[in-house]
């Protein structure tokens, strides 16, 4: 036995947990705990076998509401309602156990669903929605029992049937859903989250490096970017995004590059199709050295740095072609412009560059001495207890002796420069977790890594990275097992979904018009066709016309009349029956009128006259206006 | 569309009948009426003591006409169905007694007793509706109206209606036995024998003429032959039956829908009036083939029917 009302009581549960949850990370503290407590009483008052009266819920409503909308403004626009829907939600929850009250649930659960999506756009929301879908149907169908006998009771095996059939509605549906997703429009970007989406996020880039100037760096696990290539060989796993070449008060910053021979890199090209994260910088990021980037438009620097045109606040895919190379050749460069130093430097890294600079050793001889210099110091790699003060870099290479790359390769590229070695930063993600199911890497933000470029005469950029020479380097976690595909359901899902637009849709669209284009046919073809199609085209509708019209006025009336009782008189009508038959059967009035003027003229074989058939006409019309 | 003569007062002798007097039999009742408003006749085919004679009897008085009664027995003679010649001694001549058959309403009980001739000459005044004796030539009443009975179970001593002669009565029904409530209440009753014979006359010889009259005119458009015609011809390709329905069977049909139409009120048949008297009209003029004797006619019949759609437009 299954009560029906239990079961619709806890199905609103789960419809309304499926409003609130999406939602819950954006709310305000009040609505974020007055939802789980009007829950949980809802639950109680269920127990109970009670209800908030509508004279207690409708004041307290009203005062909820004043409160909620005290805070309103134009720049608050979405919070406060999303506050107010979830709000109204739980109210609605603790209300009497009617059919009115149980739909308003199920609507504002949709809403807020909607509401969420207005946030965030991920793959989860499908998830959300096709079990909103699935209850809300199931819900509906047991909402009519409902309503017919708020006690109902079905024996297991009919509720079993009747679940069933309601839940075989939406799955129906599911086709036509799917038929709809490649014509109606789309966003690409949750349209009230967008602007400050990637000032929340705390980005492991940044266009200035400047050790120092935190005791620690948090370690955000966020996705940056995903790329579909082969895989590549673990310690050629850099992603170039950004080259800092200059100082701006005392911090790694990037100005123009100087004027500088365009570089040029040797070797076999790797493809990557590169899905990044919406985020605040317009670099964007591949495989170490990066040799062009295509499908999205860019401008690229000669120090293999892309930058995309404009904002990434939506999600996007690009083409890019690397060379797995760690020498960027260039002929020629602005030395100078590369040995520019910060203000303030210790006096004991001065010390030690100039030693260096002094010795008269090759540049590749100055770079080995360094890095004996580095691995003598004894570094640590670490992200906590990191050296702040003063001088942070002086700290980092002969007190604390721990940092983290941003350390490493500020220290490196200073005392190259003050060697005499060209040299600058290059801001990237170091490693990357390879989905071998999906075959694609997946770069997460605490991959952010900074390393160094030298110049060596004659043979170019030099790629180094300090960081490697330290004494232990905790290796983040790798991504296994469920999260992976985990990580997978979403990466699709941005493929499939968040970047398929109106753009792909116009595309698919002007494919289809080139491929009909290129289409050779005979000359007369088009004429032939313009001439014959037309024709067929009508001869068809007038066949398939007259096959589905009735041929005569009287057959017409009749079946208007017959369609119109069906409706009325559902499941009376077998078609078997003759009019006068169905009149008598039915005691309809109308049908019996209808019966009495349309026989005497069809069953005594002469047309209907114009007078009968506009009143028989006038019969059907009342007929269908007459609510039993 | 005009008022039909007289229908309204068939109506109520039926509806007084079938309310007051004879409970539970509507559907013989108001076949016989169908027969003696198309000039047919009809034979009652059940075992006795349904009261069939009950029925006639109610039926004659109700309708303000003579009633006559023949029991079939072996040895009964077409004289004494038809009345015979007796010498009238003081006036020298012969002076003609007329028989039973010279009523109204004639009920002829168990005519599968009565032996072949004697039924031939019955079925012979039926038809023809006038009696010749001794070369005299004597018209029978109008309205006129032959019930016959006969007990489809007892065999013995019996000789059955060939089909031939089945074929002059224009329906053939039984009657049935009443609904559990009212059986009850004739229980209760008892027989009310004495009670019909005093059932005033509802309606008079002119109004009946007047009806017969007005059933005659009732119209019979295409469809509705066209419609008559299809579950003919259906009956005579159908694999189980040898002999399908004669043109007479077929005129029946028309007729009883005529009669069935004018007591709906209407002055046309429609295909439905001919769906309702088939299983009256049709069944007893049916021959199977010999190995298929036992197959259920009606049956046979429905199936045929639901065959052909009803013509509606």
């Amino acid at each position: 036995m299954v009560r029906i009302d239990l079961l619709l009581s806890g199905l609103t549960a789960c419809i309304a947990l499926i409003g609130y949850l999406p939602l819950q990370g954006y709310l305000d503290p009040f609505a974020r705990f007055f939802f789980p407590a009007a829950l949980l009483a809802a639950a109680y008052l269920q127990v109970k076998g009670r209800a908030l009266p509508p004279r207690v819920l409708t004041p307290a409503s009203i005062l909820l509401f004043l409160y909620l909308a005290a805070q309103f403004s134009l720049s608050r626009l979405v919070p406060v309602t999303s506050d107010l829907l979830v709000v109204f939600l739980g109210v609605r929850l603790l209300g009497e156990r009617i059919g009115r009250n149980y739909l308003q649930a199920f609507a504002l659960s949709l809403f807020c669903l909607a509401a969420s999506s207005l946030y965030e756009i991920s793959a989860i929301f499908l998830v959300y929605l096709f079990s909103l879908l699935l209850m809300v149907a199931v819900a509906l169908v047991l909402l009519t029992f409902h309503a017919q006998d708020p006690a109902a009771v079905l024996p297991s095996r009919e509720a079993k049937k009747v679940l069933t059939v309601a839940a075989l509605m939406p799955v129906a549906s599911l086709p036509m859903l799917l038929f709809l997703f490649f014509f109606l429009p789309r966003t690409q970007y949750p349209i009230w989250n967008f602007m400050n989406a990637p000032a929340g996020k705390k980005t492991g880039l940044s266009d200035t490096v400047q050790p120092g100037t935190a005791q620690a760096v948090s370690e955000v696990k966020g996705a940056v970017l995903r790329a579909v290539t082969p895989k590549v060989p673990e310690q050629q796993l850099y992603w170039r995004a950004v080259v800092l070449n200059a100082f701006k008060n005392d911090a790694w910053v990037r100005e123009p590059a100087p004027n500088d021979a365009p570089a040029v890199t040797r070797g076999d090209a790797v493809l990557q199709e590169i899905y990044p994260e919406r985020t605040a910088t317009q670099y964007l990021p591949a495989l170490n050295v990066p040799r062009a980037i295509t499908d999205l438009r860019n401008d690229a620097s000669i120090d293999g740095v892309f930058v995309s045109r404009r904002p990434l606040d939506k999600k996007v895919r690009y083409l890019a072609e690397s060379v797995l190379a760690d020498t960027l050749q260039t002929r020629r460069i602005d030395r100078d412009f590369y040995l520019r130093l910060p203000e303030r430097i210790s006096e004991r890294m001065r010390g030690e560059g100039l030693a260096l600079a002094r010795s008269g050793r090759s540049s590749v001889e100055k770079m080995a001495a360094l890095e004996a210099f580095f691995r003598g110091q004894r570094l640590t790699y670490a992200n906590t207890g990191l050296p702040v003060g003063g001088d942070p870099l002086d700290a980092f290479l002969f007190e604390k002796k721990r940092g983290n790359c941003e350390y490493f390769a500020s220290c490196y590229a200073i005392l190259l420069r003050l060697a005499g070695v060209p040299s600058r930063l290059v801001g990237g993600y170091r490693g990357g977790t390879y989905n071998d199911v999906g075959g694609y890497y997946l770069v997460t933000e605490d991959m952010a890594h900074v390393w160094v470029e030298a110049y060596l005469d004659g043979v170019g950029w030099q790629t180094v990275d300090p960081s490697a020479w330290a004494l232990g380097r905790v290796r983040s976690r790798q991504v296994r097992g469920l999260a992976m595909y985990a990580d997978m359901v979403g990466f699709y899902w941005d493929k499939a979904v968040v970047t398929y637009d109106l753009d792909k849709q116009l595309a698919l669209v002007r494919n289809a018009g080139n491929k009909a284009r290129d289409l050779r046919l005979p000359p007369w073809f088009g004429k032939v066709m313009l001439l014959t199609v037309p024709v067929f085209a009508a001869l068809l509708l007038f066949v398939l016309w007259r096959r589905q019209r009735p041929p005569t006025a009287e057959a017409r009336l009749l079946r208007r009349m017959l369609r119109l009782l069906a409706k009325r008189y559902p499941g009376e009508i077998k078609g078997d029956e003759g009019i006068f038959e169905l009149s008598a059967r039915l005691n309809d009035r109308h049908l019996a009128r209808f019966a009495a003027l349309y026989g005497s003229a069809v069953y005594r074989d002469r047309p209907l006259t114009r007078a009968e058939a506009a009143e028989l006409e006038e019969i059907v019309r009342e007929a269908s206006q007459d609510r039993p | 569309m005009q008022k039909l003569a007289k229908v309204d007062e068939m109506n109520a002798v039926l509806e007084e009948l079938s309310s007051q007097h004879l409970k539970g039999k509507v559907r013989a009742l108001r076949l016989s009426l169908m027969a003696l408003l198309t000039g047919g006749h009809i034979l009652l085919e059940d075992i006795p003591g349904l009261g069939k004679t009950t029925m006639a009897l109610a039926f004659a008085s109700a309708l303000g006409l003579s009633f006559g009664r023949v029991q079939c027995t072996s040895d009964l003679l077409p004289s004494d169905i038809t009345g015979l010649s007796v010498f009238d001694r003081t006036e020298g001549r012969f002076n003609f007694i007329r028989g039973p058959i010279f009523n109204n309403i004639v009920l002829i009980d168990e005519i599968n007793r009565a032996m072949p001739k004697t039924q031939s000459a019955l079925l012979e005044a039926m038809e023809e509706r006038r009696v010749t004796v001794e070369g005299v030539t004597y018209q029978l009443p109008e309205p006129f109206l032959v019930l016959a009975t006969q007990n489809p179970v007892e065999q013995v001593g019996t000789y059955p209606l060939p089909e031939s002669q089945m074929d002059r009565f224009l329906i053939r029904t039984g009657i049935g036995y009443p609904p559990e409530e009212i059986e009850k209440g004739i229980l209760r009753q008892g027989s009310i024998r004495d009670e019909i014979m005093h059932i005033p006359a509802l309606v008079t010889t002119d109004d009946l003429v007047g009806a017969i009259a007005a059933v005659k005119e009732v119209y019979v458009g295409e469809k509705v032959t066209d419609y008559v015609y299809a579950i003919i011809r259906a009956t005579r390709n159908h694999p189980l039956i040898q002999a399908g329905l004669s043109t007479r069977g077929g005129i029946g049909m028309v007729d009883a829908a005529k009669a069935a139409a004018y007591l709906h009120g209407r002055d046309f048949v429609a295909p439905e009036d001919v769906r309702d008297v088939v299983h009256a009209v049709c069944p007893h003029r049916l021959i199977f083939r010999p190995e298929h004797e036992g197959v259920d006619k009606e049956h046979v019949l429905n199936a045929i029917l639901k065959e052909i759609p009803l013509p509606l437009t």
